[in-house]
Parts: structure tokens; sequence; C-alpha cells
């Protein structure tokens, strides 16, 4: 039997999108509930982050030529014109106030001798924008889930499982999870929902996010009937380490290997160099090593050799270099694979970074379902084709304070919701399916890697008709066939392998999607590269692609950004 | 192929009467984390393992991966185990033990009164002996 919960306002997802949202509803009067699958400030993306958050400061920061005005420019210029101008506004004229949010609930930032912010300059700021966060993400991470905390009117449910919204009257009225320290399923009545998990980087098979990342968000709203935006667009990383397990994944900054640095190189098997000097821009990067992993010229676990160990500038000088650079992720390597970088090559590959697409959402986060809001990397149609550095935990805090704001007013004006006991039941029925025994039984891990292989393949660096159609084939091939065999052992609690069916089955939903808006889209813009088409076509691609369930499947269509203050160049 | 072998801590309160160990041999082909370690063994031998899961933050802050090792408190994702070793894996004292390596970490409550760690779980491990 179900257990039920009431709340005015549900948020999903415990990083600083979800922690800021639940902070901004409990402070404008709405009885809150938190959820995350792991424990909040501690299990999401937040928490990889580094120490970079856009805010334009202006004189109070590096540059007093910086502003609103100028930060709402670059997010619009180099996103390729197909972000919404409304959501862009909000993140960048508030995105100061919010990190003065931040410092207030215990967040340490680098200040100059005379007090101003510190900010570097990253490629895209016309100006220095980011702000230096002592201690990275982890840091904003567990200071923002302690300030939740704070609040007597939020209640926080760690290892809480969200894999289906509750609809009443064509509004989202909640939604169901697994309690996985119980193993009850739990149904939360909400009056409004917010939803702040991340994004979908965990169905590739090579993230440097955490793998937790399924995308759950994408396949829950699409279900429930809301609109997604530009789901092609996932922006990628060119040199992640592929091999060996412990430390799959782990970000090695390629960057550090110009000649001002290690002056070190990638090489194929056969040790031929393969960037050349000086290096190429990040997504240029990631095609050309993509080209040589493709071509069968990557190293026996898939990827590239990263090697500094030939550098001119002698090993003293290069671990200087990765520990006063990337300190934490050189040391992580040395302890949890036992390997010095700056004694042995090491194997890397592109890897996917972050989801600027997501679900569909207005300047008040409101999705297209009343009752349902979105912040951070779960909403999407803002970014564009293309993230600019610190705009992950930017777009995180500030849609998470509008998101929280709108849905605590919407709580408000509502009396109360009611769910439907017939959704319950089935959703009951569907987790019990996968606790039946199966003659011909698959784990779910089997079917989660067989998802990952196939996304990698398809949602490439380089893309084409023929690979993405074929990625799509095998994505309904694994929903037909190899869905029904996944079987789990009997436990009630903590049931890792349970919720891991659940999440592949939203996985495959999430796969399909995003697939088929690669398909969709015929023309090349960002990190969306399609070989078979591959110039960026502004006279009909400069659009977002929407997809939304309609009679039961999948409908693609465009629609044109919205531009609030600045239109782009005519196409000639 | 080289080896590891790993003996988990088995405890599930609905079934067990009381905690078990329980030994698997991994497959490594060098150095290897025990979170590397205990994916391998639910991924491929033991689906019914409870632990943290494939969460990983890349550079050993979250610390959402502790347990005890070879009696220690580590960051499981940061401990290296040797091709050959053999190593004790086990959940963190302290807090209620859910099932197997998983503990309750509890629910924070905050009243008037003040603030409050909520917690509710099968077994409370007060004294361990040497294995």
């Amino acid at each position: 039997m179900t257990e039920i919960l009431e709340t005015d306002v549900l948020v999903i997802g415990g990083g600083l999108a979800g922690c800021r949202a639940a902070i901004e509803a409990a402070e404008n009067g709405a009885e809150t509930i938190i959820a995350d699958r792991g424990i909040i400030g501690r299990f999401g993306a937040t928490n990889c982050a580094l120490w970079s958050i856009q805010a334009p400061f202006g004189p109070r920061g590096m540059d007093s030529r910086d502003s609103p005005e100028q930060m709402f420019k670059d997010i619009v210029v180099y996103g390729r014109w197909i972000g919404n101008q409304n959501v862009i506004e909000v993140i960048a004229y508030t995105a100061c106030d919010r990190i003065l949010d931040l410092e207030r609930y215990g967040v340490k930032f680098r200040k100059t001798e005379d007090g101003r912010f510190y900010q570097t300059p990253f490629p895209g700021q016309t100006y220095p924008r980011s702000v230096f966060v002592e201690e990275n993400g982890h840091a904003v991470a567990t200071i923002i889930a302690a300030e939740v905390a704070r609040h007597e009117n939020v209640t926080m449910l760690n290892n809480f499982f969200t894999f289906e919204l509750l609809k009443s009257d064509g509004a989202v009225a909640g939604a169901i999870g697994l309690d996985l320290s119980s193993g009850e399923i739990v149904a939360i009545k909400a009056k409004s929902t917010i939803l702040a998990c991340g994004g979908y980087t965990g169905i590739w098979d090579l993230t440097d996010n955490p793998p937790t990342l399924t995308g759950a968000h994408i396949a829950m709203s699409y279900r429930a009937g809301a609109e997604l935006v530009n789901l092609e667009f996932n922006d990628f990383y060119g040199t992640d380490l592929v091999w060996p397990p412990s430390v799959r994944g782990t970000v090695v900054l390629y960057e550090l290997l110009a000649p001002q640095f290690t002056d070190g190189n990638l090489y194929d098997k056969d040790w031929k160099p393969i960037l050349p000097k000086p290096l190429p821009v990040r997504d240029e990067a990631m095609r050309i090593i993509y080209q040589v992993i493709r071509e069968g010229r990557g190293t026996p676990h898939g990827g590239v050799w990263y090697d500094v160990t030939r550098s001119p500038k002698g090993k003293d000088e290069v671990r200087k270099i990765y520990e006063t650079m990337t300190p934490k992720h050189y040391e992580f390597i040395k302890k949890a694979a036992g390997i010095d970088l700056v004694e042995e090559p090491i194997e890397v590959a592109p890897a996917v970074h972050y989801s600027s697409g997501g679900v569909y959402i207005n300047e008040k986060c409101e999705a297209s379902i009343p009752g349902l809001y979105a912040a951070g990397e779960s909403a999407g149609g803002y970014q564009g084709a293309n993230r600019l550095a610190g705009m992950g935990l930017a777009a995180a805090h500030t849609l998470g304070a509008q998101a929280g704001k709108y849905a605590a007013l919407r709580a408000k004006q509502i009396t109360s919701v009611s769910i439907s006991q017939e959704q319950i039941r089935r959703a009951e029925r569907r987790i019990a399916k996968y606790l039946r025994r199966k003659e011909d039984g698959i784990t779910p891990a089997t079917l989660k890697k067989q998802i990952r292989q196939v996304v990698g393949k398809a949602l490439a660096p380089i893309r084409n008709a023929q690979v993405l159609e074929k990625g799509l084939s095998e994505i309904l091939m694994l929903r037909k066939k190899m869905l029904p065999r996944v079987y789990v052992p009997d436990a009630k609690r903590f049931n890792l392998a349970l919720m891991e069916a659940i999440e592949a089955e939203l996985m495959l939903d999430t796969a399909e999607l995003a697939i088929r808006c690669a398909i969709f889209r015929k023309e090349s813009r960002g990190h969306h590269y399609r070989e078979d088409y591959p110039q960026m076509d502004d006279k009909n691609w400069r659009v977002q692609t929407i997809v939304k369930m309609e009679a039961g499947k999948p409908h693609i269509f465009t629609r044109k950004p919205i531009y609030t203050k600045l239109l782009p160049p005519e196409v000639s | 192929m080289q080896h590891v072998t790993v003996k988990v801590f088995r405890f599930d309160p609905e079934k067990d009467e009381a905690p078990y160990y329980k030994t698997y041999t991994v497959p490594v082909e060098g150095p290897t984390s025990v979170l590397a370690l205990l994916k391998y063994i639910y991924e491929e031998l033991d689906p019914t393992l409870a632990f943290m899961g494939e969460h990983l933050c890349y550079k050993g802050v979250c610390a959402c991966c502790v347990a005890k090792v070879n009696g220690v408190v580590e960051k499981t994702c940061m401990k290296i185990v040797n091709p050959g070793e053999e190593v004790i894996v086990e959940p963190i004292d302290g807090q209620p033990i859910i099932r197997d390596l998983m503990t309750d970490p509890g629910k924070q409550v905050t009243t008037k009164d003040g603030v409050f760690i909520i917690m509710k779980g099968a077994l409370v491990r007060i004294k361990s002996r040497k294995l």
C-alpha cells in the first residue's frame, strides 16, 4: 500500500538548483519537500563542479565595463541565437544577487585586497566574469544544503528515487517515488512540482558528470505531456579518462598541453601526435580526437594517449602545473588508480559534460503543463547550442530561485489537488513486474550498459543520419527485447537493482527522444555536428527543436526562439 | 588475469537473523579502488549487494561512498587495492544499517526547540571484532 505525503511544493533534486528552489519556496511560505535519489547536497553534479560561476559584477568585480546587458548578449550570441531571451534575462539580471545570497549562506568567494570579487576570464566572456568559489562546487552544494535544513517548513528526503509525475485534470499534482531506505513506494501530492535533477549525461557511456544523472526527468516530463526542447544539444569535453575503471570519466585538461604549460600532446596507437599547435578550441579538438578513435587508430580501451612524459619542460615543472591548476583531479587519479600522469601516458576520449536540452520553460520556470516547473540543467532552451564556462551553476541558482518563487505563488492560489488512485496502482504494478522471476532474466546493470553503448555511438561528437538511425533502431530493439527480460532480486530495503530497473526503463525514453531530435536537426550548430550537414543553416534552422507526446508517440517540430532584446543578424 | 579477494559485510534486516560476511573474487588488471570493486561485484557477480551505486564526484570530496575498509573509515573511491590482496569492506559505525553497506544518515528536522536527527534503521553495531 502506497504511503501518501502532502505538500505545497515538491522539489526533485538536491543540488544547487533544487536547494535554492526549496529555500525560495519555503521563504515564500510554502510547505516544501525536497527529495534526492542520493544524499541532498552531496550527490548531484554541483558537487563535481569547479570554482567558476558567472556573475557580471562590473565595478564590484574585475572589470567595470561588465554588466548584466553584456552577460545577456554573450549568452545569446555564443548560444548561436537559439536560446530563449526571456529566460536568459532572468539569469543575467539576477546572477549577482544570487551570488550575494550564497555569500550570506556562508559560501566563500575569492576577493581582491580592496574587497572586490576576484573574477577570471573564460572564452566567450567579453570581460572576466567567473567569480571564484573557494573549495569549488563541493562547498556550494554542502553549504546550501545546510541552509535548506535551517528552514522549518522544509522536509528533506534522502535516498528517494522519483520516477513518475502524478497528473490530475491536465496538471501535474506531485510525483511517485521509491523510498530506497524503506523499500516503500511513496506518492507525494503537491500543488507545484519543480524538476531540478541535473541533466541526462548519464545515458552516454562516457561522461564526467556523476553517472547517476540519467535524465529520469526527461522521460517523466515526456510521459506527463510536457514539451522538451533542444535534446540534441549536449556539450562534450575532449579529454576524459577512459581507463582504468576506478577513474573512468575523470577530466584531464587538454588545455594544459599548450606550449605555455606542459607542451605535451595526444597520440594515436602508433604514437603519431594528434593535436596541432596552437591548440584548437574545444569543439574542434573533440572532433579531431573522435575522428582518430572512429578510424580505429585509438588505444586498447577506446581512447587516445594523453602524454606529458616527453614534455621538454621536465617532470618537476610538469608536475607543478597539475598540482596548481587541477590539484584535486591530479590527486584523485593517483589515489584511485595508482597512476601518476606525469610519469605515464593515460587513455582519454571525448565525454559528455552538460545537457543544454531539457524541459521547455518560460521566464517563471513554468513548463508547458500547469503545476510543473524546471530549473538548472533539467530545464532547456536558454543555453542555446553552446554553453559558456561558468554558466552551469549560474543557471542553477538563478533559475532555482525563480522556480521556487513561482511554485510557491501557485501553491497559494490553489486550495487542494486530487490524485488518481488508479495512477498509483499502475505504478505499483510497474514496479512489481521487475520483481517477477524470469527464465532468461538480465540485470538492469546489463541493460544500462547496452543503452549507454548505443547512445555513445549514435550521439557522438560527429553524427550522421546513418549512425543516428542505427542507434534509434537499437534503442527501440532494447525496449522491445531486453527490457521485458530485466529481473531484480527480491529485497525490500535499499534495492539498488530495483531502482536501476526503473531507471533503465526511463533511460530508454530519454535516449530515444534525444536521438530522434538529433536526426530531426539537419544542420551543424554548436556541439551538434552532423557530417552530412556540416554547415550552420541560419535560414532554416535558427530555431528550437521541440518534442512532446501526441497520441502516445513523439511529435517533433520547430519553434522560433523568444527574442526580447536582441534580434539576430539578417540571413542573406 | 590477476584477482582481488573482497570480503563484504552482508545483512538484510528483513531476512537475516545476524550479519555475515560474503567473499567475492574480482578480476583486476592493476590497482583498483574499493568502489570499483563493489561496482564490479554488483554488476557482474551479485545484484543483491546494497551499496551506494555508481555515483562518483571524481575528486574524492562528496564522501557519499564512505565505508570501513580493513577496519578504517575510507572514501572507497580513493582507497586502492593491489592485485593479489584481500580486503574487508563494512558499513561505517554509529548509523543504523539499512542493508549491507548502506547506513541511514537520518532525517534532519528543524523545530522551534532545535535541530534533531531522526534515524530509523535496523541494526547499530556497538563493537566490532577483528576478523
